[in-house]
């Protein structure tokens, strides 16, 4: 795609319309013109000196853009910059001194000449093209990442965990003998969130109120697994709940509240998810009295990691997270993105 | 004979109460306790004196192996691992036995009968299951991101982020191009769980990630000096690490 971009950019910098065409020879006319009525041939001579070369490596680069296409690449677009620019320099000299001679004026020294003619069209056309080179990879870099992020966020929403689905589906067994209506109850919730879990994989966007619902699916699930042991709330304000926000995020972070909150600790264990903005500000807030991060000081768990990419790609650093050990002993993770992210996401 | 006494531990309370009424019907003469966690999986084991226990791996408090351990060869110990959770295949090798969840009823019903065969002889020593265990858990992959406690805000590192780390007395110092952090780690703690080929070991006192090494430099003095890619720092390497930047 590179030596696409290369072509493209070729046209772009030195390709005109026929009218733009048309008013460059004007007003090259006019100040050939001018130099002329003002007799300040040295000045007009060197002008075309200069011009020529220019001319000829755009029309060279034009010509090479169309006939090589794609396999021209930013290295030959360079290499024959610079070939015509001093091949055109070379070739513009003896004119320019036979054009002196006959004005009776004294010329320049060749190598002054050259140099002026060379220097000026390569820089003036060369570092355009060596812009839309710098920036044409810096694009093609995003792309990729766009695109890795793209892909590992479709892996993340097809995984559903063999081990949470067969642990689920064998208390729903045990709840249709014994309790039907609660094993009824809890396949709604299983169904309901395995359909916003594998979702049309399109979508890279979603609304804080269906992440909530997704995340209210998983903890009542979770609830009826523990019994007694798990409790929860989840408040989001209806005012917010069209508020739109990347999927999956608020997902990572109540599994992980489960996985090391609620799991490793015997005995009842609370979580709170709540949603306020300020400012701004979308925050989000799980929190859950369960065994903390502890002391493990190295992980290989890719949920966290995979978010802290997720948002440094989306936002920069306009959106934050952290995880805090309150004073009363809770675990908070806090997620902070800009409110304003719903223009972005939806374009 | 008095009535064989199984305890059952499961931290969830439906998947405990079915396998307590699959073993009420396939063993109707035994006694059952259960158990929601690992710690009283523990008491009951000590107080109770079972013969057998059905033992979830995955538990709160502590896990199954570790509650087999203590166990030792008192009890006739049935694993009950979830689906893809452990190598499987090196129980087979050895007498324990386990059942899978969710648990089907014919497997269970063989798990209890080589059980029941084996009750008049005594338990298989499990006090070594450590031997066991370390290949029943899946191998620790090498950390992606590491935490940093400052304050009491814990900071994730990604690992790939990180420049250098330095010994900073029983603690490591973290450095990153963005932040300087401690971890409960001594650098060589650290050093064994690293990826030998992300991070080398220069000094007593550094491991450097490899990819930000931008050359080794010998000063007037004979000793060698890293310079990194992108990072001021300039690190020493000891003569015993020397031999990594040999022909620089």
């Amino acid at each position: 795609m590179i030596d696409d971009d290369c072509a493209r950019a070729i046209r772009r910098l030195y390709g005109c319309t026929w009218r733009q065409g048309l008013l460059s020879v004007l007003c090259l006319a006019l100040v050939a013109g001018a130099s002329l009525a003002l007799g300040r041939f040295a000045l007009l001579a060197l002008f075309g000196a200069i011009v020529v070369p220019g001319f000829a490596a755009c029309a060279s680069l034009l010509l090479a853009a169309r006939v090589a296409g794609r396999r021209l690449g930013w290295a030959g677009a360079a290499v024959l910059l610079l070939a015509t620019a001093g091949a055109a320099a070379w070739a513009v000299l003896p004119a320019y001194k036979s054009a002196l001679a006959a004005w009776n004026v004294q010329a320049l020294p060749d190598l002054q000449v050259l140099a002026c003619a060379f220097g000026v069209s390569t820089a003036v056309l060369g570092l355009p093209l060596w812009l839309a080179r710098t920036r044409a990879h810096a694009q093609q870099l995003a792309d990729l990442r766009n695109a890795a992020l793209a892909a590992e966020l479709k892996a993340l929403q097809a995984q559903v965990e063999p081990h949470f689905l067969y642990n689920t589906l064998a208390n729903t067994r045990y709840l249709a003998r014994h309790q039907p209506p609660r094993a009824v109850e809890m396949l709604e919730h299983l169904i309901a969130y395995l359909h916003s879990a594998l979702p049309d994989m399109r979508s890279q966007a979603s609304t804080l109120g269906r992440e909530f619902e997704l995340a209210g699916h998983y903890l009542a699930l979770m609830a009826i697994r523990f019994g007694e042991r798990l409790q929860y709330r989840l408040d989001c304000p209806s005012a917010l709940a069209s508020t739109a926000m990347p999927p999956l995020l608020l997902m990572t972070l109540v599994e992980n509240a489960v996985r090391h909150g609620v799991e490793p600790k015997p005995g009842r264990v609370h979580i709170d998810v709540t949603a306020t903005l300020h400012g701004g500000a979308l925050t989000i807030v799980v929190a859950d009295d369960g065994a903390g991060p502890g002391e493990t000081a190295l992980g290989s768990g890719v949920g966290l990691r995979n978010l802290r990419q997720r948002l440094q790609a989306l936002y920069g650093t306009r959106a934050g997270f952290i995880l805090r050990r309150t004073d009363a002993g809770m675990t908070e993770a806090v997620l902070t993105l800009p409110a304003a992210a719903a223009a972005e996401l939806a374009a | 004979m008095t009535a064989p006494r199984i305890l059952v531990a499961d931290d969830e309370p439906l998947l405990r109460a079915e396998l307590v009424e699959a073993l009420e019907r396939l063993w109707p003469e035994a006694e059952i306790a259960t158990a929601q966690d690992g710690i009283e999986a523990l008491r009951l084991g000590r107080e109770w004196m079972p013969d057998v226990a059905f033992l979830d791996i995955r538990m709160t408090g502590l896990d199954g192996l570790e509650v087999a351990r203590v166990f030792g060869a008192r009890t006739h110990v049935v694993f009950v691992t979830a689906y893809g959770e452990h190598a499987l295949a090196a129980f087979d090798e050895g007498a324990i036995d386990y059942v899978v969840k969710p648990i089907a009823l014919e497997r269970l019903a063989r798990a209890v009968e080589r059980v029941r065969a084996r009750l008049a002889t005594p338990p298989p020593d499990l006090t070594h299951l450590a031997h066991f265990a370390s290949r029943l858990r899946p191998l620790p992959a090498a950390p992606a991101w590491l935490q940093a406690t400052v304050g009491n805000t814990i900071h994730f590192i990604d690992m790939a982020d990180v420049v250098y780390f330095c010994a900073d007395a029983k603690y490591t110092r973290v450095v990153t191009d963005a932040l300087e952090a401690h971890i409960r780690l001594s650098l060589k703690e650290l050093a064994d769980s690293l990826d030998p080929g992300a991070f080398w070991q220069i000094h007593r006192g550094y491991m450097v990630a490899v990819r930000r090494i931008a050359s080794a430099a010998r000063a007037e003095d004979g000793a060698l000096w890293l310079h990194l890619r992108g990072h001021p720092a300039r690190l020493p390497v000891s003569q015993r690490f020397q031999h990594l930047f040999r022909g620089m």
